[in-house]
């Protein structure tokens, strides 16, 4: 349990700085007179909703993949590799659609799950795919 | 020792469950059969001896467990089942889900589409000919979005769409009129730039509702449900056949 609180940290911090890279305005392209947060402070942002969906989400999906998964048993270590890839990546979106269920609920705003689903989607995904790498390193 | 692992493989034969469950089970039900052959074994009997006693004590503990056991392969054939119709229930959300989001018009996209064809039939000058608004009445009518428009105008301003959005329809140097807003859902207005002076200004119906995304929505939280009752049976289930063998 505290190792998989671990993995969720960790990912968190992947996630968040790799969304906040991917925001990022560089230097070269700034446009005078105007503020642009700090990469730490835009992780932030993004650690601020990732944190409780990897912390819910993710630990109790992963716990469910490993007494589904564990179980059975492979004939190649990439067979494993690719059906955990897969189940790990529909789960991401689920969680991820789940995630925005709630805001869309707890908000009333309709526009949210009209206007950005498929993108919630992608990154649920992406950040379910850095968890399962992030367990990987951790199952050795 | 080779009577001791075919009678371990007879108790186990029908047993169900996972290749590594039994396998810690048999070793388990060995490595205990082999202690009391080894108690035996102190009190003075032959090898071949203490096993046959061996044997025959645990059948009788085995027989009592028989009742026991049946109760819980009763239970286990529930789980196996509740497993089976947690993920039926997830694999139809996941229908549900890809249906929703593949059949809701993106309103945003589409009207930007129509701003683009638009913008293709206009120049720069501050007017438009009537070869223009030909053009761009063509072009409203054959496009074929989800969601309609009750109302576009296109204007011209000097200071570009930044300043003049929204404006009024009086200043609009072309108006299209089409549905009546209907009263269930929300009206939106959008600008969008054409070119550097012209922007067009829509108004269109957009759904105020999510119904459709709570169907998925519900199938999700109802496999949850389900399959955290799975695993609480099944965690108990394993518990008590270990304490029970």
């Amino acid at each position: 349990m505290i190792k998989k609180i671990i993995i969720a940290l960790l990912s968190t911090v992947l996630f968040s700085f790799l969304m906040a890279y991917l925001n990022h305005v560089p230097m070269s392209e700034r446009e005078p007179n105007v503020y642009y947060n700090p990469l730490w402070s835009t992780a932030l942002l993004f650690a601020m909703y990732s944190l409780p969906v990897y912390l819910i989400g993710g630990i109790s999906s992963s716990y469910l993949i490993d007494k589904l998964v564990r179980q059975k048993t492979f004939d190649s270590k990439w067979k494993r590799y690719l059906t955990e890839f897969v189940i790990y990546g529909v789960l991401g979106i689920v969680v991820a659609f789940i995630f925005l269920m709630i805001l869309t609920i707890t908000e009333s705003e309709t526009h949210l799950i009209t206007g950005s689903l498929l993108n919630f989607m992608t990154l649920g995904f992406v950040a379910s795919l850095i968890f399962y790498h992030v367990s990987l390193i951790f199952r050795k | 020792m080779k009577k001791i692992d075919k009678y371990i493989d007879s108790v186990y034969q029908d047993f169900d469950g996972t290749e590594e469950e039994i396998k810690e089970l048999k070793e388990e039900m060995r490595s205990h059969l082999l202690e009391l052959v080894e108690e035996i074994k102190a009190d003075g009997k032959s090898e071949k001896e203490a096993v046959q006693i061996a044997l025959d004590r645990f059948g009788n503990q085995t027989e009592l467990s028989n009742g026991l056991m049946e109760f819980f392969e009763g239970q286990q054939l529930f789980a196996k089942k509740l497993l089976r119709f947690s993920i039926s229930v997830f694999i139809i959300g996941l229908i549900a889900l890809s249906w929703v989001a593949i059949t809701s018009p993106d309103a945003n996209k589409e009207r930007i589409e129509l701003s683009d064809r638009i913008a293709k039939q206009i120049n720069d000058d501050a007017e438009l000919s009537l070869e223009e608004k030909d053009q761009i009445k063509k072009q409203i009518s054959s496009f074929n979005g989800k969601s309609e428009i009750i109302h576009l105008s296109i204007y011209y301003s000097e200071e570009g769409i930044e300043e003049a959005f929204p404006a009024n329809v009086q200043d609009a140097e072309y108006v299209y009129l089409g549905m009546e807003p209907a009263s269930s859902e929300e009206v939106v207005t959008k600008g969008y730039p054409l070119n550097d002076t012209w922007f067009v200004q829509m108004q269109q119906n957009e759904k105020k509702s999510y119904w459709q995304y709570l169907i998925p929505f519900t199938l999700f939280i109802v496999f949850g449900v389900l399959i955290t009752i799975w695993l609480l049976l099944n965690s108990y289930i394993k518990k008590y056949i270990k304490e029970v063998l």
